[in-house]
């Protein structure tokens, strides 16, 4: 182990120390114009990622997890606009920068990696190019040592019989090879930053597992900060540090992940955690063996109700939700919630 | 963990080079195939016609003798084995002379017509904005304006242009004319095929990595979105030894003394119905067998390079 870290950590200019703030994110938002005018996929989102530890944004579909970390990236595509906020990578403003200064950072300092592993390798180059591209582009390695270090990296991400397989195509590969050889690829630079969109989505559940647990060894030994982004709560439980939940834009709740699931602070994770499936849980609930869903649907963009945004979802809605937007306040020490019975609901579950 | 022997022994292992590999792979399935084979040594046969015509024949094509017009053919080893044509030209002498600059031409036109219409195509499709408007907005002007109108413009402008006379410069014209209306086809293949492909998430995966326009554009959307020139090109080329004969028709085809397929072609072609059908078959079936073998090959070495196809 000693060996691979060796040589695979470049020098010491990219040493993290645990607990440092890599990326910290403040205030984003974004924008999508449409020819009905704006549309606020993120609101004010803020998050603040640490060396060595991972934050997880949950949130349904179309609450803006994935636009904001696109954001981030300057990937946002031609009809989205960054509005407002700053995302610092060790106190430089990424979004402040020059297209070309800002993608002088992506791979090096923060990487991302996709969802559909299969859509996002190219189909005509071998997975060892694809894994040493960057590399090769950005610092002139030679053929034969890229090809090495694609070796190393195959080894890294745990694919088997690494030297044969980084002259293959991604189509010989299945789909959890293609995930990991997807987060070799984003690694290769060594970045200090791993953006993970839903890595796990398209893969079934004992691969998942696999994936996911990769990534937090990965992720532990180079003392990486990862954000980790998914729709599925059962996934955060086992990875992430913190937590981050999002609804229509905005999050909701943020606090370690450990205080979250022993007492959701925001009636939208209390009803996102009853309905996880768990073994043996399911029969005694008073729904009589099924499993509890959130009603309704989350709004559409641009079509945010006044006040709290969950208030038409919400169990505990009273008046004041449907005026008055609730801000997103320390509820106990670490962490917030955006609820105006924050309070209420963290009594209630302690006593 | 994976264990450390993993990681230290594979790097050590003899590299073998991915490139070098893939192109050992294509020539293995290539030889198996025998209408590739077949298809290869046509185009090769050809091709050491046009480049050593005097191989093939000694006679001059342009010793023609009226009073030998129209000679039928007589078989190997006669005066005129092909017979001769209208003017008393012997027929293998003008069909060997004549390969030089209908293949160049052909090569010529079709390579400068890909190169123009992938650039201009990739452009449009990959940066959209002003720059696919002024491309689409040409490639509509080039294509709606007739070839022969077009021909016959550049041609009154620059009939007082000397050329010489090397190989190059007597299909210098009807290049230029050719080409000029020639690369529409793979811009608007090439931008469709690029608008497709841009938007695929590798294309965004390596733009996460930081890769610039031009490494994205000619390393990730160019090679996902050439299949459509391939299968255009083979057919191409046809179409151009073709359309030469038209623009010769006009005066701008291959200067003469220069013979060229699609000039034996036009010329023989009045003489079908009236009993001498050879005049024609000879040049065609020049011209189709080429076309076919390069059909064949084109196919196969795409089935051969593309790995998506294995």
């Amino acid at each position: 182990m000693t060996d691979m870290t060796e040589t695979l950590t470049p020098p010491a200019d990219a040493a993290r120390s645990a607990g440092e703030t890599l990326l910290e994110v403040t205030d984003l938002a974004v924008e999508f114009r449409s020819d009905d005018g704006a549309v606020r996929a993120v609101d004010g989102l803020s998050y603040r990622v640490e060396a060595g530890r991972t934050l997880a944004l949950v949130g349904e579909s179309g609450c803006g997890k994935s636009v904001s970390s696109l954001a981030v990236m300057g990937l946002l595509p031609p009809t989205a606009h960054v509005v407002g906020g700053t995302a610092r990578y060790r106190g430089t403003d990424l979004l402040a920068l020059s297209p070309t200064q800002h993608r002088a950072h992506c791979g090096t300092h923060v990487a991302m990696v996709f969802q559909d592993a299969l859509a996002a390798l190219n189909p005509v180059h071998t997975v060892g190019y694809q894994l040493t591209e960057s590399l090769r582009a950005r610092t002139g390695t030679s053929r034969r040592d890229a090809r090495r270090r694609a070796i190393e990296l195959l080894d890294l991400v745990k694919v088997p019989n690494a030297a044969q397989r980084v002259d293959e195509y991604p189509h010989q590969f299945s789909g959890g090879m293609r995930q990991r050889v997807m987060i070799a690829s984003a690694l290769a630079l060594d970045p200090d930053v791993l953006i993970a969109d839903e890595p796990t989505t398209a893969l079934d559940v004992t691969v998942q597992a696999q994936v996911l647990r990769l990534l937090a060894e990965i992720q532990a030994e180079r003392q990486m900060g990862l954000v980790l982004i998914t729709h599925d709560l059962g996934v955060v439980a086992g990875v992430a540090d913190d937590v981050t939940v999002m609804y229509a834009g905005r999050a909701v709740e943020q606090a370690p992940v450990r205080d979250l699931y022993a007492a959701p602070a925001h009636p939208y994770t209390r009803a996102l955690l009853r309905s996880v499936p768990r073994i043996g849980v399911a029969e005694d609930r008073t729904t009589g063996g099924r499993l509890p869903v959130v009603p309704g649907r989350p709004p559409a963009p641009g079509r945010v109700p006044p006040g709290c945004s969950f208030h038409p979802r919400c169990e505990l809605a009273q008046d004041v939700c449907r005026t008055d937007e609730p801000p997103l306040a320390e509820v106990a020490p670490g962490r917030s919630s955006a609820c105006h019975f924050a309070a209420e609901l963290l009594g209630g579950a302690r006593a | 963990m994976p264990e450390p022997t993993a990681a230290t022994t594979t790097p050590d292992a003899p590299p073998t080079d991915a490139s070098v590999s893939l192109g050992g792979d294509a020539w293995r399935r290539l030889r198996r195939r025998p209408d590739v084979i077949v298809s290869a040594a046509v185009v090769v046969f050809f091709a050491v016609m046009a480049a050593f015509p005097l191989l093939f024949t000694s006679t001059d094509p342009q010793r023609c003798i009226i009073g030998d017009s129209k000679t039928r053919p007589q078989g190997l080893g006669a005066a005129h084995p092909l017979g001769t044509d209208v003017h008393g030209c012997d027929m293998l002498a003008q069909l060997v002379h004549g390969a030089r600059p209908s293949l160049m031409l052909a090569f010529v036109v079709v390579g400068a017509s890909v190169v123009i219409g992938v650039v201009l195509g990739l452009l449009a499709g990959f940066y959209l904005g002003w720059v696919d408007t002024v491309v689409s907005r040409t490639v509509e002007v080039f294509l709606v304006i007739p070839l022969l109108l077009a021909a016959l413009l550049l041609l009154s402008l620059f009939r007082n242009v000397r050329v010489g006379s090397g190989a190059f410069d007597v299909i210098l014209l009807p290049a230029l004319v050719l080409t000029l209306f020639g690369w529409m086809g793979y811009a608007r293949y090439v931008r469709a095929a690029t608008l497709e492909a841009k938007n695929l998430d590798y294309v965004t995966a390596a733009r996460a990595l930081g890769a610039s326009d031009l490494r994205v554009m000619v390393r990730h959307v160019l090679p996902n979105a050439i299949g459509p020139v391939t299968a255009l090109v083979p057919t191409a080329i046809a179409g151009v030894i073709s359309a030469e004969a038209v623009l010769a028709f006009l005066g701008i085809g291959v200067r003469p003394p220069a013979i060229s397929w699609g000039i034996m072609i036009t010329n023989g072609a009045e003489w079908v119905t009236g009993g001498y059908p050879y005049l024609l078959l000879f040049p065609l079936g020049c011209l189709i067998l080429t076309v076919l073998a390069l059909v064949v090959l084109g196919d196969a070495l795409r089935d051969a390079l593309d790995p998506r196809l294995r």
